[in-house]
């Protein structure tokens, strides 16, 4: 989904007050709001189709999954980003009693489109290893049947596995659980 | 654009005036880099020849081919290692077949294709052992390591007191070397 800047420097807190009174979702780093537009079909299907996979098991291990309509902080500074998944285990942490900033996802999912690809690799990437309780950090491709997951390693390290192709497993270690690819993208008519 | 065979690619490009990829059966074009983007590679290549003397291994600029099958693609890495014999696909010695360490300076316009499709490429030669996008707007360079079964090992490495590790040709650089006398927007 694309963004565009809005003019103003802001603060944190002047973009959570904006944000929670607007009608449109905009994301927030470098002090700078950033309108998050409307996906494709295949934007919209994948997330869908992927938190209907997952959902049975990562619930019975305690945890949930929760759409791109919940924001991610990073830092009380931070980026705020809406993910397009994110999976949370035991209890919420949020940053305050508005309850709509997660602070401890442990797996965050993000569909790559054009537009939005090299700030899904880099900047988001960088940004989102600095959360704590991540673990996972996921790209899935809307151009052919491929999910590329980083798991996170020892010493600010990440390790990256490809999953491609129909008959694929992803898997999530952190979540103990797997994804075929053939429920993720069956039926699916992909390309950008 | 009509689609081209490897042999027109490189029939084309052996006589052309400037450099293109091939991928996806088409040329594209190469345009000229701005100061950093020329300047980091430099740095860099004086940076490892210095750390990998007496090693057996080499530097090479982004004038040298490098190839993921024989029917493409072809890429100009902004920076080449090998180490041994260099293995060139034909007596034209301008395409590389063996490259242990990969490296591209990103760009804005650029940035989506290194660490998407052109990695996916590189990761599809067996020599490369390591891949780093290195960050032109901040001290910033990323290896990624290759590990069993496909798999890669992501290592960051950010600011310039930091030093880059490249355990497939176990040396390193120093960032502030990397990046001396870039200047950054923020």
């Amino acid at each position: 989904m694309a963004a565009s800047p809005l003019p103003t420097r802001l603060t944190p807190e002047e973009y959570l007050a904006i944000e929670r009174e607007a009608e449109f979702k905009s994301e927030y780093y470098d002090g700078q709001m950033f309108a998050m537009s409307g996906g494709s079909l295949p934007h919209s299907v994948l997330p869908a189709r992927l938190t209907a996979a997952l959902s049975r098991s990562v619930r019975a291990r305690g945890c949930e999954v929760t759409n791109s309509e919940l924001r991610v902080r990073v830092t009380p500074r931070g980026p705020f980003f809406y993910p397009d998944i994110s999976i949370y285990c035991g209890e919420p942490q949020l940053a305050d009693d508005y309850r709509d900033v997660l602070l401890n996802p442990l797996v965050v999912i993000e569909v790559l489109s054009k537009s939005t690809e090299a700030h899904d690799r880099g900047f988001k990437f960088d940004a989102y290893r600095k959360i704590e309780s991540l673990q996972e950090y996921v790209l899935v491709s809307q151009k052919e049947p491929h999910m590329e997951v980083y798991l996170r390693q020892p010493q600010g390290k990440w390790l990256l596995s490809h999953y491609v192709g129909m008959d694929a497993v992803c898997v999530f270690s952190s979540l103990d659980c797997s994804v075929r690819l053939s429920d993720v993208y069956e039926g699916l008519k992909l390309g950008d | 654009m009509p689609t081209l065979t490897p042999e027109q690619y490189l029939a084309i490009e052996r006589s052309a005036d400037i450099k293109s990829e091939y991928y996806e059966g088409q040329m594209f074009a190469m345009s000229g880099g701005s100061l950093p983007h020329s300047l980091i590679p430099a740095q860099l290549t004086a940076a490892l020849v210095y750390a990998l003397r007496g090693r057996g291994c080499r530097v090479v600029t982004s004038d040298l081919k490098v190839r993921v099958s024989a029917q493409g693609p072809y890429f100009y890495p902004d920076l080449t290692v090998y180490c041994g014999e260099p293995q060139l696909a034909d007596d034209h010695k301008d395409i590389l077949l063996n490259p242990r360490v990969l490296f591209e300076v990103l760009s804005p316009s650029s940035e989506a294709f290194d660490r998407g499709l052109k990695f996916e490429a590189y990761s599809g030669i067996e020599s490369l052992q390591e891949y780093v996008p290195v960050s032109q707007s901040r001290p910033r360079m990323e290896v990624y390591t290759r590990q069993p079964e496909g798999k890669w090992l992501l290592s960051a490495y950010t600011g310039l007191e930091a030093e880059c590790r490249f355990s497939s040709l176990d040396c390193s650089v120093r960032l502030a070397e990397i990046y001396d006398g870039i200047v950054f927007d923020d």
